[in-house]
């Protein structure tokens, strides 16, 4: 089964080396039997699922939220980042505990209506995903000029041709070398010499606007920060990889880092594009504005790492986002999965990935659609549904029967539904904002 | 509307669907509350009897308990009761209980018969005379379906799959809050390598339920037979002395794999716990790297001194207690204890030879040979290119160590689906 297979892959375990040794601190090893297996196989869900978070929609959100707003965004970084923290903690926790993935739980507690409820909720969401990482490789091949009309086709073949042959795994490392063209970013944010005493403020100090484009972009960054596919992935990653309550403390430590991390990354993205971008007051219409943020760094050759590096990451998630789809609700009706078995034995497993697959791509060939916006209105959709899904997590993490000792505790409860309330609110406001405000003829300034 | 007064033998059947949500009325017909779920008693009966009713009382939000005695007339559409009197205190459980909405539905359960994990999605009962009982389980879309959409619209068109319920295994760890004695003696009666696809597709509190009420040693094959993750999450989360028995039983070789895919205080916990001779076996293993011959090996293996007769040797095999899963090639040592290794017979050499013949004129003394530090991939290669059963593995001296068996070599050589459709050789 490819899911499996992808924190099996070397390359993860190359990109996840640093946190070995940290990891080192905790085991003592035995003798000569390194269990360098055993630690990559506690370690890796959560370093995957946190590093998917910076796909193409968060490329994109992350610049244009630098190039439009500067530093003054990043305090919700931060924020965001804690509230992804407590998210996966509670369901990496919840594999631990129950050995299910989160579609199962639902379904167990909630009954089928509900289930209904939240497999559409996903399907939705991880739809619009896919659209969007198919809309990354459109943008990363016409950053070199071949039209997407030539360029999504292909790929979505090849990665249906390659997820259902069973070898997308052989592919995916040269994906994932790819993606480490991100790394530039914070390279060239220093080589772009911004203010670090702002840049350290901003993240420290709340500021607001009251105007669509600001919360616009607010619930964009919590959207692909929090990634709804993000929690039912680390939380599946745990149950496949058979951590028990027993290393979940492996597990913990491994989600803070992995969070963390990726929001780190994600915070040189802001910073490198404020510096390049938001100084010169040049917003983000193409993929090749974005590619200024690493002119400090590559110069005249800032598109092509630009466009390497959003391939990789787009490509990677077009290819485990509609698989993880499809097993998940599959999963959540108790029908046959896997690409193990063939159309025949799970039709409807097999229905899904091709839908998802065909329709992220048939969307992206529009004529004229604005492959940025785009990006970022897949966002902002994720961050509307993500209360609705959260509410189904913390309720579950919660259940002394589900979790029994390892339930949530009540300070944590506190802070798992105040992420629900701030990201709930935001969604409101930004609906009240774009939708009602217009009506009653008020406008917001912006 | 089906009535509960059937004459003679005349069995009604209700799916669970339909009956929640039944209006509960007292013997004067004035509605007191709605069905919320049913008690039954599990564990004493194959088909387990109905005991009570939880009703949701207006005005009062937590379910009460209303005795299966106290219902005068039962259909899927109203419950009459004999009495207007209801125990309004809230509903506690005693061991033995289970809900069938709460605990039942949406729940995965084993399909002995069909030998596959299947989700329920809605139940049968079946009404005898005065009594109710469970009989089904419903793993149908329709099922599904009639619990999502209104009643109208699917008004039993569509096809049921209903599984009887003396076939099947449900969990006790799926219901944390009582205590429940669930002895799986039907899943016991399956082949370890049926056992193990049924228990892969279980998350992993239910799948070390089932292993902890198997026999030890048919719990050590099943281990064997799983995917390592599963495998050590079950070891993992079993009490450290019921893990110690499986270990026990299981092949040296893969109790070992198995252990060192867990954390240091754990195994020394399990190796505490574990039989001496078996944990220094293991111990033993452990220090070799996996990749090695070392690493690949079994310590169980069966050797003999060169001076024997063939007779003394068979008499030695016939009195050992415990043999190894395969014994076709015998390792000769030029003395005992602490010999080198000098040859090889075959068990059909011993047993095609005179009695009184010695062992050093029977065997074969030239011998492919691994080191421990071997590479596993080399030493499967020799073995699978020379059509060997096993081969011996030494030390520096020529003390033989452990044997790899064509099995292990196997798993380095051939990817994962490839050996699932092999026949196991030696089992």
């Amino acid at each position: 089964m490819a899911l499996r297979d992808v924190w099996r892959s070397p390359v993860f375990q190359w990109m996840v080396r640093p946190w070995v040794t940290f990891r080192d601190r905790f085991l003592i090893k035995l003798p000569q039997r390194i269990p360098l297996a055993a630690f990559l196989a506690i370690l890796g869900p959560g370093m995957v699922a946190a590093n998917a978070g910076n796909d193409a929609g968060g490329i994109a959100t992350y610049a244009s939220v630098g190039a439009s707003y500067g530093y003054e965004m990043l305090w919700m970084l931060a924020l965001s980042t804690v509230s992804l923290i407590v998210v996966q903690e509670m369901c990496a926790r919840m594999g631990a505990v129950t050995g299910k993935g989160l579609s199962e739980l639902i379904r167990e507690q909630f009954g089928p209506r509900w289930t209904v409820f939240a497999m559409l909720t996903l399907l939705v969401a991880n739809g619009l995903t896919t659209i969007s990482e198919f809309a990354g490789v459109a943008a990363s091949f016409e950053l070199v000029g071949i039209s997407r009309y030539i360029t999504v086709p292909i790929s979505a073949l090849i990665i249906w041709s390659l997820v259902t042959q069973g070898s997308y795994v052989k592919v995916e490392r040269v994906f994932l070398v790819m993606t480490l063209a991100f790394f530039a970013y914070p390279i060239s944010a220093v080589l772009a010499h911004p203010d670090w005493g702002e840049v350290v403020r901003s993240t420290l100090i709340p500021s607001f606007q009251m105007n669509t484009e600001f919360i616009f972009l607010f619930v964009a960054t919590i959207g692909t920060t929090i990634t709804p596919y993000m929690q039912v992935f680390v939380q599946s990653s745990v149950v496949e990889k058979g951590i028990t309550v027993r290393e979940y403390r492996y597990e913990r430590a491994e989600v803070i880092l992995g969070s963390v991390f990726s929001n780190l990354v994600a915070l040189f993205i802001i910073v490198s594009t404020a510096a390049t971008l938001y100084v010169n007051h040049i917003t983000i219409n193409t993929a090749a504005d974005a590619a200024i943020a690493l002119e400090p760094l590559a110069g005249r050759f800032a598109g092509l790492l630009f466009g390497v590096g959003l391939l990789g990451a787009s490509m990677l998630a077009a290819g485990v986002l509609p698989l993880a789809t499809a097993f998940s609700i599959t999963e959540a009706f108790g029908w046959e999965k896997g690409v193990s078995l063939n159309p025949k034995e799970a039709p409807a497993f097999y229905y899904l990935f091709t839908a998802l697959i065909v329709i992220g791509a048939a969307v992206t060939l529009v004529p004229n659609l604005p492959l940025i916006q785009l990006l970022l209105v897949v966002q902002v959709v994720n961050g509307l549904l993500l209360p609705a899904l959260l509410v189904f997590i913390v309720q579950l993490a919660s259940d002394r029967s589900v979790m029994g000792n390892y339930r949530n505790g009540f300070g944590f409860n506190v802070l798992a539904w105040g992420t629900v309330i701030v990201v709930g609110g935001l969604a409101i406001l930004l609906i009240l904002a774009t939708v009602v405000a217009p009506m009653l003829g008020w406008s917001p300034s912006g | 509307m089906v009535s509960s007064t059937t004459r003679g033998g005349a069995t009604v059947l209700y799916y669970l669907s339909e009956v929640i949500g039944a209006r509960v009325k007292s013997p004067a017909a004035a509605p007191l509350g709605t069905l919320r779920d049913l008690v039954v008693q599990v564990g004493a009966e194959p088909f387990p009897r109905v005991k009570g009713f939880l009703v949701i009382v207006g005005g009062i939000t937590a379910p009460v308990y209303v005795a299966w005695d106290a219902v005068d007339r039962f259909s899927n559409r109203e419950l009459l009761l004999s009495t207007s009197r209801l125990d309004l205190r809230s509903f506690e459980r005693r061991d033995g209980e289970v809900l069938l909405a709460k605990d039942i539905l949406d729940k995965q359960i084993v399909d002995v018969a069909g030998r596959r994990v299947v989700r329920v999605n809605d139940a049968q009962l079946a009404q005898y005379q005065r009594v109710l009982r469970l009989v089904a389980a419903d793993v149908s879309t329709a099922g599904f379906l009639a619990r999502v959409l209104p009643r109208w619209v699917i008004d039993n068109r569509l096809q049921r799959e209903l599984i009887s319920w003396s076939q099947v295994e449900f969990f006790a760890s799926e219901v944390p809050q009582v205590k429940l004695t669930i002895p799986h003696n039907k899943i016991a009666r399956l082949h370890p390598a049926d056992i193990a696809e049924l228990v892969q597709e279980l998350a992993y509190p239910q799948a070390s339920e089932v292993l902890a009420s198997l026999e030890d040693d048919v719990a050590a094959d099943t281990v064997e037979e799983l995917e390592p993750s599963l495998s050590t999450a079950i070891i993992s989360s079993l009490p450290p002395e019921d893990a110690a028995d499986i270990l026990d039983e299981m092949d040296p070789d893969d109790a070992a794999d198995l252990l060192g895919e867990l954390p240091v205080d754990q195994v020394q916990g399990l190796l505490k716990e574990m039989g001496a001779d078996e944990a220094a076996q293991v111990q033993q293993l452990l220090t070799y790297p996996e990749d090695s011959a070392g690493g690949m090996m079994t310590t169980d293996f069966v050797a003999f001194p060169e001076q024997l007769t063939v007779h003394q040797a068979l008499s030695r095999l016939r009195r050992r207690a415990e043999l190894p899963d395969q014994i076709w090639y015998l390792y000769v040592l030029d003395r005992e204890p602490n010999g080198r290794l000098v040859g090889v017979a075959s068990l059909r050499d011993l047993v095609t030879s005179p009695p009184e013949s010695l062992i050093k004129d029977i065997m074969t003394r030239d011998i492919f040979r691994a080191q421990a530090s071997d590479p596993a991939e080399e030493v499967a290669r020799t073995i699978a290119h020379y059509n060997l059963l096993a081969m011996p593995v030494v030390d520096d001296a020529d003390h033989l160590l452990g044997v790899v068996t064509v099995d292990d070599a196997i798993d380095v050589i051939l990817p994962e689906e490839w050996q699932r459709r092999l026949p196991k050789l030696f089992r």
